[in-house]
């Protein structure tokens, strides 16, 4: 934390001097510093002792707190227990129940008194002793066998694909599974420390530490050595210590100079930070897709739009300054003036002002009240609109707009490399995996037994003009979409297609035979019909003939019922018959990385149940935890669907299809296309033997779905 | 352990018992050859304060306490289908008093016992494994909650056999749930541990309307529109291992894991922004040789004193609310050598039930001291 606090710096300095002494012999001033040692860690000790002092205080304190409160309450408890005896009465059913009358009997037995049971053979109650046997001493009742569910782990719905969320990352993470076969707990982690590390330097001062620093640094000042031995003791860097009392002694100081501006405290501090900063977690969320609506080249004819409603947008709007007669003398004075005022306008308040520049354009109303809104007023942000020269600020904002887009872009990706960086140090140990599945690749679905690179991930480039040798799609092979910043005259664009007649369905249509879907906005002749027409039927576009090429973005899909497998667990079955090559739904789940999968298929695997599908060179799908019913589809060899990935609007989707007719109520399969050696033993075919050595070595696959 | 900040260090119990109570054995009962899991008393209903119930194996077993040391056997129910194994019970009662004993385990399906009647009163099928705790709301004792194997937990109305809330999604539990907690005041609150080594604190406030629906639904209990809650307003990770019990005292919490102690630590929540916040270790109670997961602990009616078994046989009674937390006794006897897998302590805390690993029931009383 910066903060402004000109005392800091004298403070320590006069009682630093007392332990540092200068000294001629070599041996007495080794003596110095060891004595100056004992003496720190005296003083440190005797804080602590204090400190310690009042934590034991707080705690009988919270702790007596805490009896009175819970007397209350389980006095209330006692109270409705009582009550409930009453019930029964109150019902005016006062027919005594079997677990009073075994009570009695109980008691009665005790006493000696004879009870007269009405079922002869069997007594009702039993007086036991030590020794004796419970098993068949009362006649026991049975409760009737019920059929138990296949098992499953608690899964949430989700009608489309969602990337991880950060907390969800099982890597760096020590995990602890049960074997219930060997009855043994196993560690899975890349490293303890690792984790450790990393939560310490998330770790916020708490009250007692502060109290810790300040009064130790008080007593002895703030040389390298009692920062060094304070650090040591919070188990800290001894910058941060330094850090954190100099913020502690100017938190304080503002406190005292008014109490008013401690309030403030927070709200400063984040103006003084710029724009950049500020947007810190914005610019993490940037995304190009999104961007689409505020895209530059499309931006610069609302820059032109005029002032075009003459009302003032409040009582500082530069309109009413304007009008009055009286200013308008001054006019001319503005600019030099408000020049001037311009620089002592704080760093936020500069940027938000450029960036409402290119939001909104030269409309101070805009400007003011959306992003100076309680900083500067209307008739402000006029005036420096005024001195702040046309042709510059296009200038300047043509530069900050391509500026932006490739720091966002790069951010983007610096935020992808710092992830991996922290995570790699992590992955140079020794994996802790117990078990001998630690060496190899995780089992994956795959979409098919071909050894076929999979499909790359799609991310926007961010050319403005024609892609060259910067883009980062032709570096990454794969062609530019609608949502590319580069026109659409670009060479690399997938153009979309054609069709009338043939409706997309076969491979002459260049969206199907590229697998992908057609998308309205990019091929030509693509449209579908909405409703029953009583809104009006869109603009038909070649020839009537409707797109059948569209199901996963429309979610044209068959209903599926979860049921009981007939081969094993759960199973999807269909509610409708299908035709051949008919799409039935998505499979949906967590997109994941394949770090982040191999991981999570070490204890899949364990388990021997996996939900993970592989989607492209950077994603794997993880249905395990989120996902729909298509997930609980079976494997077989000889399925009637298949899956296929396909890209839509830029993402790519896994569709399940009919690979023949299949009739309503069947059970739903598909061929899982593990890769060759990582096929688990159910999924082999009859008469399949183990991969051959050579094959392991060479193959890159691992057992995910692949369709 | 996680780590703890220097100056905020929990205060430690001593192992030296204060001797303010001893207790000698009075009973031993061998049930069966199975391990029995789980043991309780009725704290439900003041008529049955003296009556327990026990699982192990595919029985359920109810026994009533008697002065002398003498037990008594009651009820017994045995589950038709021999594999399964109950790894928990608890006392619910139905809205007109009757009482109910809710028992889940391996199968995870969760029988509803009508102890009054002497029969089965309904059975829940939808956890998607083992059950491996159930609790019930003193407040409103037809309101139950499991803990699952399947990383789930399910808020369940004994008295519709409605589902009515399940804890888990997003921000839910990664790993097996092992125990689950109503808070004793907050209607609301609850709290829940498993194997992810986090303990997670849910609010169903904005969820109630359901729990209220759920009391008048006339519809069949599987129409019922069930609802997820997918996001803790806490969680917190205070232990490094599974932890396998967590019970409120009061505001604050008790939780367990493998380390040979049990901890007192206060939940200190950031209203603004559900799922973050602090937690605040208070106290710690030392109990040696516990460091097999499974193992729970039990406490009095008014919460006073907690008792816990360890891998050795040997019983803690703590004083717990008290700073320092001072070791009431501790309990051993030769032949006891098995683990205890839970205790139970009576309304007021004179009487301690140990139900172990070998399939034993011992009973444990207070010895008058002159």
């Amino acid at each position: 934390m910066e903060m402004q606090s000109p005392k800091v710096h004298s403070l320590p300095s006069t009682t630093a001097g007392r332990s540092e002494s200068p000294d001629d012999s070599t041996n007495a001033k080794l003596q110095e510093a060891t004595s100056t040692l004992s003496q720190i860690s005296k003083v440190i000790d005797s804080v602590k002792k204090k400190v310690d002092a009042d934590r034991c205080v707080y705690i009988m304190k919270r702790m007596k707190e805490n009896r009175i409160k819970l007397a209350e309450i389980t006095k209330n408890h006692h109270k409705l227990s009582v009550e409930r005896r009453n019930l029964r009465i109150i019902n005016g059913d006062n027919i005594i129940n079997l677990l009073e009358k075994r009570q009695k009997d109980a008691i009665d037995m005790q006493d000696g008194v004879d009870i007269s049971s009405e079922e002869d053979e069997h007594v009702s109650v039993v007086l036991l002793g030590s020794g004796i046997p419970v098993k068949n001493s009362v006649r026991p009742i049975n409760l009737p066998e019920m059929e138990k569910l296949p098992p499953y782990t608690t899964w949430v719905f989700m009608d489309r694909n969602r990337r991880m969320t950060e907390d969800q990352s099982v890597v760096g993470r020590r995990r602890i599974y049960y074997d219930r076969n060997g009855g043994e707990a196993l560690i899975c982690s890349d490293s303890e420390e690792e984790v450790i590390d990393d939560e310490e330097d998330k770790k916020e001062f708490v009250e007692s530490e502060d109290n810790i620093i300040r009064m130790t640094i008080e007593q002895l000042g703030s040389s390298d050595t009692v920062l060094e031995l304070l650090a040591q003791r919070l188990s800290r860097k001894p910058c941060k210590v330094k850090a954190r009392y100099e913020a502690l002694v100017s938190r304080e100081n503002v406190r005292e100079s008014s109490k008013y501006e401690d309030t403030d405290f927070n709200l400063n501090s984040f103006l003084d930070k710029d724009l950049e900063a500020a947007q810190d977690s914005l610019d993490n969320l940037f995304c190009r897709r999104c961007l689409e609506l505020i895209f530059p080249a499309e931006k610069n004819c609302t820059w032109n739009i005029k002032d075009d409603e003459n009302v003032p947008c409040g009582p500082h709007c530069y309109l009413k300054v304007k009008s009055t007669p009286n200013h308008g003398s001054k006019d001319t004075d503005f600019p030099s003036n408000s020049h001037q005022d311009y620089k002592y306008w704080r760093t936020i308040e500069k940027s938000l002002f450029e960036k409402g520049l290119e939001i909104f354009g030269r409309n101070s109303c805009l400007i003011a009240r959306n992003l100076l809104c309680g900083l500067k007023t209307c008739t402000e942000v006029f005036n420096v609109l005024k001195c702040y020269n046309n042709n510059l600020s296009s200038q300047v904002n043509n530069i900050t707009n391509s500026q932006s887009d490739s720091c966002k872009v790069e951010s983007n990706n610096n935020m992808i490399k710092r992830s991996r960086l922290l995570r790699r140090r992590g992955r140079i140990r020794r994996f802790k995996y117990t078990w001998k599945s630690g060496g190899t690749h995780s089992m994956r679905k795959r979409i098919s037994d071909k050894q076929d690179l999979p499909c790359r991930q799609y991310n926007p480039c961010g050319c403005q003009s024609t892609c060259g040798n910067n883009c980062s799609c032709l570096a990454n092979e794969t062609t530019c979409e609608k949502y590319c910043g580069c026109p659409k005259t670009c060479k690399n664009r997938f153009r979309g297609c054609h069709c009338a007649k043939n409706q997309c369905r076969s491979r002459q249509c260049p969206c199907f035979a590229a697998n992908r879907e057609c998308d309205p906005d990019v091929c030509r002749h693509c449209w579908i019909s909405c409703g029953d027409g009583s809104l009006g039927t869109p603009s038909k576009k070649g020839d009537n003939y409707e797109c059948r090429n569209m199901k996963l973005l429309l979610k044209q899909q068959q209903r599926v019922l979860l049921g009981r497998s007939d081969v094993s667990g759960w199973g999807a079955f269909l509610r409708n018959s299908v035709a051949k090559h008919e799409y039935l739904g998505e499979y949906t789940g967590e997109l994941i990385s394949h770090h982040e999968a191999d991981k999570r298929g070490k204890i899949y695997d364990r388990e021997n149940s996996s939900f993970l599908f592989n989607l492209n060179d950077q994603y794997v799908l993880d249905a395990f935890r989120k996902g729909d019913k298509l997930k609980f589809a079976n494997h077989s060899p000889n399925p009637n669907c298949y899956a296929k990935v396909i890209m839509v609007d830029g993402d790519h989707r896994v569709g399940i299809f009919a690979k023949e007719k299949i009739w309503a109520g069947e059970e739903v399969f598909y061929d899982y296309h593990y890769a060759p050696d990582q096929t688990p033993a159910w999924a082999k075919k009859p008469g399949e033997s183990g991969p051959k050595r050579e094959d392991m070595a060479s193959s890159s696959g691992r057992a995910k779905k692949r369709a | 352990m996680a780590k703890i900040t220097l100056g905020c260090e929990p205060v430690i119990g001593s192992l030296i018992p204060s001797k303010k109570r001893d207790y000698r054995v009075t009973n031993r009962l061998q049930e069966g050859k199975r391990p029995i899991y789980a043991v309780i008393f009725n704290f439900i209903d003041s008529r049955y304060y003296n009556v327990f119930a026990t699982v192990g194996g595919n029985r359920v077993t109810v026994y009533q306490c008697l002065e002398g040391g003498v037990i008594a056997v009651l009820q017994s129910y045995i589950d038709e289908d021999k594999d399964e194994s109950f790894y928990t019970v608890s006392w619910a009662c139905d809205a007109d008093g009757t009482p109910l004993l809710v028992a889940g385990g391996i199968n995870g399906i969760i029988r509803v016992i009508d102890a009054g009647n002497e029969k089965i009163h309904k059975s829940f099928v939808g956890h998607g494994d083992s059950v491996n705790e159930i609790r019930t709301q003193a407040l409103r004792p037809s309101l139950v909650l499991s803990a699952s194997k399947d990383e789930s937990v399910r808020l369940w109305n004994v008295q519709t056999g409605i589902c009515i809330l399940i804890f888990a999604g997003a921000g839910g539990h990664r790993n097996e749930v092992l125990s689950v907690d109503f808070h004793p005041s907050d209607i609301y609150r609850i709290a829940s541990c498993g194997m992810d080594n986090t303990v997670k604190i849910w609010s169903m406030k904005e969820f109630w309307t359901y729990v209220e629906r759920s009391f008048t639904w006339e519809g069949s209990p599987s129409q019922f529109p069930t609802k997820y809650v997918q996001f803790p307003v806490l969680i917190a990770s205070i232990h490094t291992n599974y932890v396998d019990c967590n019970r409120w005292l009061g505001d604050f919490i008790l939780s367990k894991s493998v380390d040979n102690e049990f901890v007192l630590w206060e939940p200190k929540m950031k209203e603004q922004s559900p799922g973050e916040g602090t937690v605040d270790i208070l106290q710690k109670y030392p109990v040696p040789e516990c460091d097999i997961w499974f193992i729970k602990l039990s406490c009095d009616f008014h919460y006073n004193a907690a008792a816990i078994g360890n891998r050795e046989g040997k019983i803690f009674v703590w004083e717990l609310q008290t700073s320092p937390p001072s070791l009431i006794a501790r309990l051993s006897h030769v032949q006891s050598k098995s683990p205890i897998r839970q205790t139970a302590m009576s309304f007021d805390g004179s009487t301690i039930l140990s139900c172990c690993e070998d399939g034993t029931i011992w009973r444990w009383d207070t010895v008058a001291t002159s």
